[in-house]
C-alpha cells in the first residue's frame, strides 16, 4: 500500500475475526481540516484555498465554498450560479463514477480496466464546459459504449428480470463487469443505517448548524437527530424503480445495490447530458448571526461547509465530508465490516476490499485485522 | 477529504512512473495522462497520476498541502505559504 502523506488523512479499520465470522469491528475517520488555514482570513482567501486543497474533488469544494461566500454576502447564490455550479457537479459526478467503474472494479476483479471515457473527460473538462454540444455528443457516445444500444428498459424498469437480461446478454464491458460482480457482491457489506434522502437536505443544514457551532467534534462524528446516514449514490438512488424495489426485497442494501446505484446515476447523468437536460441541483443553505451553512450533494453524499466570521474575519471553518458519515464509527461501514464471514484472512481482505470500495471512501485506509 | 498531492516524474515509463514529492516516493499509474517525460508534474490520486500540471499549479497545490501539514504541526504562521494570493490576514469581515 502506498504510504500516506499526513495531510491526506486515512480512514482505519480494525477489526476482530475468530477464523469465521468478525466479532468486533471499529471506524475511525481522521482527516485534518482547513480551519487553522482560514481563521482570520477573508471569504476570497477561502475561496482560493480550499479548491487547491481538495483538488480531486475540486468543483464541489469550490461549488460549496462560492454558495458559503455568497450566502454571508447576499444571503444566497442567485439562479444563475446554481445552474452552473450544478453543471460543474454533475460533470465531476460523471468523472468518478467513470473512475470507479472503468479504473477500480475492473482491477478488483482482473478485468482489464477501461480508462478511455476517463481519459477523454479529464483532457476535455474546459472545452465541455465551454461547449454543450461537444459535452453532449461525448456523453451520447459514452452512454452507448458504456450501455450498449438494447437491453436498457432496465434503466428506468422496476422489473429486476430487464437488468438481469441485460446482464446476460453482456453487451459491453460495463455488462460483463457487472455480471461477475453481481454474486461477488450481493449480500456483502450489508447495513442497517437509514439512507439519506435528497429532499432532506435543506431540514438536514438547518439541522446541524447549531450542532456545527455547538459541538468541535461533530465532524469526525456527524448525526443527525440521533442517526447516522449512507450517504451517495445508493441514497439518492432509492427513489428510482429498480433499487427501490430491490430496496422493498431485501430491506438492507448490499454492496451490489451500491454499485448498481452507481451504474444507474451514471447513465442518467449522461443520458441527462446528452439531451442537452439542464443539470438539477441539490444545494440547500442557512444563515445565522455571524454564521452560515452549506449542504450540496456530491459524488460520495452530502459535503457540508460551515462558516463562522466576524469583523476580524473567518472565526471557524468546517467542512463535514460525506466519507464521515459512511465512515462513522457507527455507520454503514462499521455495520458492514460486522456481517462479514471468511474462513481464512485472504478472503477476509478481499471481502473488506470491496465493501469499501462500494461505499468509496476518498482516502486509502489500513486494515488492521485481530485474530480474536 | 479528497486531497491530490502534486508529484513529479523522476523515472518516466509507458504505464507506470516513479514520481515524488519533498522525498517521499510513489508508483504512479500513468494510463490517464500517457507516459510524461522526466520532471513533468501531476496530480496523485492514491496510485494514479490523474491530470498534467503546470509547475505553477503543482506549486500553489503543494503549497497549499504544506500549509495543512504545518497547521498539523502547530504552526500558526502560514502566511509563507500563500504569498501569490496578496491576501493579508485579518483584513476585516467577509466580503
Amino acid at each position: 500500500m502506498t504510504t500516506a502523506i499526513p495531510a491526506e488523512g486515512r480512514v482505519e479499520l480494525r477489526i476482530e475475526w475468530d477464523g469465521h465470522a468478525v466479532q468486533r469491528a471499529e471506524v475511525r475517520s481522521r482527516r485534518p481540516q482547513p480551519g487553522a488555514l482560514l481563521v482570520g482570513r477573508t471569504s476570497e482567501h477561502a475561496q482560493a484555498v480550499i479548491p487547491r486543497l481538495y483538488s480531486l474533488c475540486g468543483d464541489a469544494q469550490s461549488v460549496a465554498v462560492d454558495a458559503l461566500d455568497a450566502v454571508l454576502r447576499m444571503g444566497g447564490p442567485d439562479d444563475a450560479g446554481l445552474a452552473e455550479w450544478a453543471e460543474r457537479i454533475r460533470l465531476e459526478n460523471i468523472r468518478e463514477h467513470l473512475w470507479r467503474l472503468g479504473l477500480d472494479w475492473p482491477r478488483a476483479v482482473g478485468d482489464p480496466q477501461q480508462p478511455g471515457p476517463l481519459r477523454e473527460l479529464l483532457g476535455a473538462r474546459t472545452r465541455f464546459a465551454a461547449d454543450r454540444q461537444a459535452a453532449a455528443d461525448w456523453a451520447g457516445a459514452t452512454f452507448t459504449g458504456l450501455f450498449g444500444r438494447e437491453h436498457l428498459t432496465w434503466l428506468e424498469n422496476p422489473a429486476p428480470e430487464s437488468l438481469a437480461q441485460w446482464l446476460n446478454a453482456g453487451p459491453t464491458a460495463l455488462a460483463a463487469l457487472l455480471a461477475r460482480l453481481q454474486p461477488r457482491l450481493t449480500g456483502l457489506g450489508r447495513s442497517r443505517r437509514p439512507l439519506f434522502r435528497a429532499g432532506d437536505l435543506q431540514a438536514m443544514v438547518h439541522a446541524v448548524l447549531p450542532r456545527l457551532r455547538s459541538d468541535p467534534d461533530f465532524h469526525w462524528r456527524p448525526d443527525w437527530d440521533g442517526q447516522v446516514f449512507e450517504m451517495g449514490p445508493l441514497a439518492r438512488q432509492a427513489v428510482h424503480p429498480l433499487v427501490a424495489a430491490m430496496l422493498e426485497r431485501q430491506r438492507e442494501p448490499d454492496s451490489w445495490l451500491r454499485v448498481l446505484a452507481r451504474v444507474l446515476e451514471l447513465g442518467r447523468a449522461l443520458h441527462s447530458l446528452s439531451e442537452a437536460v439542464p443539470a438539477g441541483h441539490d444545494l440547500a443553505w442557512q444563515s445565522g448571526d455571524d454564521e452560515a451553512a452549506v449542504g450540496l450533494e456530491m459524488v460520495r453524499g452530502v459535503l457540508l461547509h460551515w462558516v463562522r466570521a466576524g469583523p476580524d474575519g473567518i472565526r471557524d471553518y468546517r467542512i463535514v465530508a460525506p466519507t464521515e458519515w459512511n465512515f462513522h464509527p457507527e455507520g454503514p461501514a462499521q455495520q458492514a465490516l460486522m456481517q462479514l464471514q471468511a474462513q481464512d484472512e485472504e478472503r477476509l481482505r478481499e471481502a473488506v476490499t470491496l465493501q469499501v470500495m462500494a461505499l468509496d471512501p476518498c482516502v486509502q485506509y489500513e486494515l488492521e485485522i485481530v485474530h480474536a | 477529504m479528497c486531497l491530490g498531492i502534486p508529484m513529479q516524474v523522476l523515472e518516466a515509463g509507458e504505464f507506470m512512473a516513479l514520481c515524488e514529492r519533498r522525498g517521499e516516493q510513489r508508483q504512479l499509474n500513468m494510463m490517464l495522462v500517457g507516459p510524461q517525460p522526466v520532471g513533468t508534474w501531476v496530480l496523485a490520486l492514491k496510485d494514479h497520476a490523474r491530470e498534467i500540471l503546470t509547475p505553477e499549479q503543482a506549486h500553489q497545490i503543494d503549497d497549499a498541502v504544506m500549509s495543512l501539514e504545518a497547521a498539523l504541526r502547530g504552526e500558526t504562521d502560514l502566511d509563507g505559504f500563500f504569498s501569490d494570493l496578496e491576501l493579508p490576514s485579518a483584513v476585516g469581515p467577509p466580503r
